[in-house]
């Protein structure tokens, strides 16, 4: 038998909660993706960007949980765009490495390259992974924020990136 | 993508619109602030749509061809995630905005649950009653539901407002006034100051005792300890309501839980402990808060009865169970002592037990009595009296079920909650003036 818990606030049937923490991070994430082309534009620089540094900050706290995940006896339970960030699939291409490392790999690739877009030094390669990535972001957690309210209830759907 | 942009701006204004109109259609009175928190919330979104609307003027300005095409494609996304987080809003105002001053529901419950958020969660709060198909009590803060955006990345409807809080006090829509489950009302709104507060100061408090938790929690169930975690953390919630509870509103608690819950004879591992063993925790507070030599002498019957419940307790034998028990029985006194602290008013054992057995007599003769030998029966003691007059003469379990469906007498004791609350007010109004006569 597994033990499971469910909500234990009180959630009326839309979950104003989920909707307001993936919105969140959905807009973060277009963010990012109009400071990318912003930059690569030559108007304006990536190391000046807030939304970049909130991006590196998150996805370097998410790298740090899936590598020593923080167990929930002893640390408060993470936020919701962590949850989700942690959700990501860690099969995205076919190559040696499999099941956790694989999703670790990407990230630290992902954090990588973000540290590198906010100190201006990110090869147009990266800028092309993180915008990949950062849409992908936008477009999932748009989706899921319509589906909680439209279907009454949280969908945590699964990131399609 | 540019038409895209006008059209999700367009949505987005007309859903501002049509909740500030339902905005200003709403009554005034209790609940109004309900009106203050939206038009909070809304204002935010009009604001967020100006930016929108300057940074897409700026990027006209500054990129040209497919940089412009590419970067409007995500402000049309921009303007598009705004409507789920409206239509939240949007949910919560048309769900609430019949809670706005309604007179459906008796006065002297209203009079209990400005008591009872004043003392739980602090004067600046308004709450509205919404009734619940589910038949169950619980609250929702709405402040704290729109609270929940990052203020780096996104709106946050809630962040800076100062007005007084609405939180929706939820009851069962087809019995809502009952005033012998009012303790009932004390376990939830508890949960309000637990998630603001409590929770965190009791992990703080047992720190220590976790890290142990874990530990033996890993050696018997390795990768599912976490989960053992999330539910040791809900049991720790729901007893610290409970014990707010029973210092705020005495054995009524206990009494109107049994009512509300009878013990269950199936074994369980849910988000809340099972039913028996709360009865016990109950057991062990009140004699902690030093009640039981009242309700020894007033329910002997009914006192064998919860040890002999709270004894005999219906077990899978889970290694989870088993585990989880143990774990919180070992945290029980970090719980209490955390409820103690934090409840500024307890209701400490009555030491005239001639004024309750008075209150006791007439409730049972259906007077709503609340002025006796000079001395103004508080909330809690009316209850209290309430429950007593029930057991007076027959002190069995099944006694407290029968009350709990009687309406005639629920509503003698909401008149006399009322008429509490009335001379209450009426005789502070009146020492304020003896008191400024005497300074002039």
């Amino acid at each position: 038998m597994t033990v499971r818990t469910v909500d234990r606030a009180y959630e009326p049937d839309v979950d104003t909660r989920f909707v307001a923490q993936v919105s969140s991070l959905g807009a973060l994430a277009d963010d990012v993706v109009i400071d990318i082309i912003r930059a690569r534009a030559g108007v304006s620089r990536l190391s000046e960007s807030k939304s970049l540094k909130s991006a590196e900050r998150l996805i370097e706290s998410v790298v740090a949980q899936r590598r020593d995940p923080a167990d929930a006896w002893t640390h408060p339970r993470s936020s919701e765009a962590v949850r989700w960030l942690m959700k990501l699939p860690v099969e995205t291409s076919p190559g040696p490495s499999s099941g956790d490392d694989a999703g670790i790999e990407r990230l630290e690739k992902l954090s990588g390259a973000l540290q590198a877009a906010c100190r201006d030094e990110a090869s147009d390669d990266q800028l092309k992974v993180l915008t990949r990535f950062f849409d992908g972001i936008s477009d999932s957690t748009m989706h899921a924020a319509r589906a909680a309210v439209h279907n009454r209830g949280s969908l945590h759907a699964w990131l399609a990136i | 993508m540019a038409r895209d942009l006008k059209l999700h701006r367009l949505h987005a204004k007309q859903r501002i619109s049509r909740i500030r109109e339902t905005v200003a259609e709403l009554k005034r009175g209790r609940g109004a602030e309900l009106a203050t928190l939206i038009t909070h919330a809304v204002d935010k979104f009009d604001r967020a749509v100006k930016e929108f609307d300057t940074r897409v003027a700026n990027e006209k300005r500054d990129l040209k061809g497919a940089d412009l095409q590419k970067v409007m494609r995500s402000y049309s996304k921009k303007f598009e995630r705004l409507a789920p987080q409206l239509d939240t809003i949007y949910y919560n105002l048309a769900r609430y905005r019949h809670c706005v001053d309604r007179e459906d529901v008796a006065i002297g419950l209203q009079h209990l649950l400005d008591v009872l958020m004043d003392e739980l969660v602090g004067a600046e709060v308004d709450p509205m009653i919404y009734l619940d198909s589910v038949p169950m009590y619980s609250t929702v803060p709405l402040v704290d539901l729109l609270n929940e955006f990052d203020p780096e990345s996104g709106i946050n409807p809630a962040e800076g407002y100062t007005g007084r809080q609405p939180i929706v006090v939820n009851l069962p829509a087809l019995d809502p006034d009952n005033a012998l489950l009012a303790p009932v009302l004390a376990h939830e709104v508890a949960h309000t100051a637990v998630q603001r507060s409590l929770s965190r100061l009791a992990r703080e408090r047992m720190a220590g005792k976790r890290e142990e938790m874990r530990e033996r929690a890993r050696g018997i169930a390795g990768d599912e300890a976490d989960d053992w975690a999330a539910v040791f953390d809900s049991w720790v919630d729901e007893l610290m309501c409970d014990a707010v509870a029973l210092v705020v509103s005495g054995p009524s608690f206990m009494f109107a839980f049994h009512g509300y819950l009878p013990p269950s004879n199936v074994p369980e591992i849910s988000e809340h402990p099972a039913v028996r063993d709360r009865m016990r925790f109950h057991l062990w507070v009140l004699e902690k808060l030093g009640w039981l030599p009242l309700l020894n002498a007033r329910v002997p019957s009914l006192m064998r009865w919860y040890a002999e419940v709270s004894r005999d307790v219906p077990l899978s034998g889970h290694p989870a169970e088993t585990f989880l028990r143990g774990a919180i029985q070992s945290v029980e006194g970090d719980v209490l002592a955390v409820a103690q602290e934090y409840v500024s008013s307890p209701f400490v054992p009555v030491d005239d037990d001639e004024t309750l057995a008075l209150a006791c007599e007439h409730l049972h003769k259906g007077v709503p009595a609340v002025q006796i030998s000079g001395q103004v029966l508080s909330t809690w003691m009316v209850v209290l009296a309430g429950w007593l007059a029930v057991f007076q003469g027959k002190d069995r379990p099944v006694e407290a079920m029968k009350a709990i469906h009687d309406r005639a007498y629920n509503a003698v004791l909401l008149k006399a909650l009322e008429l509490s609350s009335v001379v209450t007010k009426w005789e502070e109004a009146r020492q304020e003036e003896e008191d400024e006569r005497t300074n002039t």
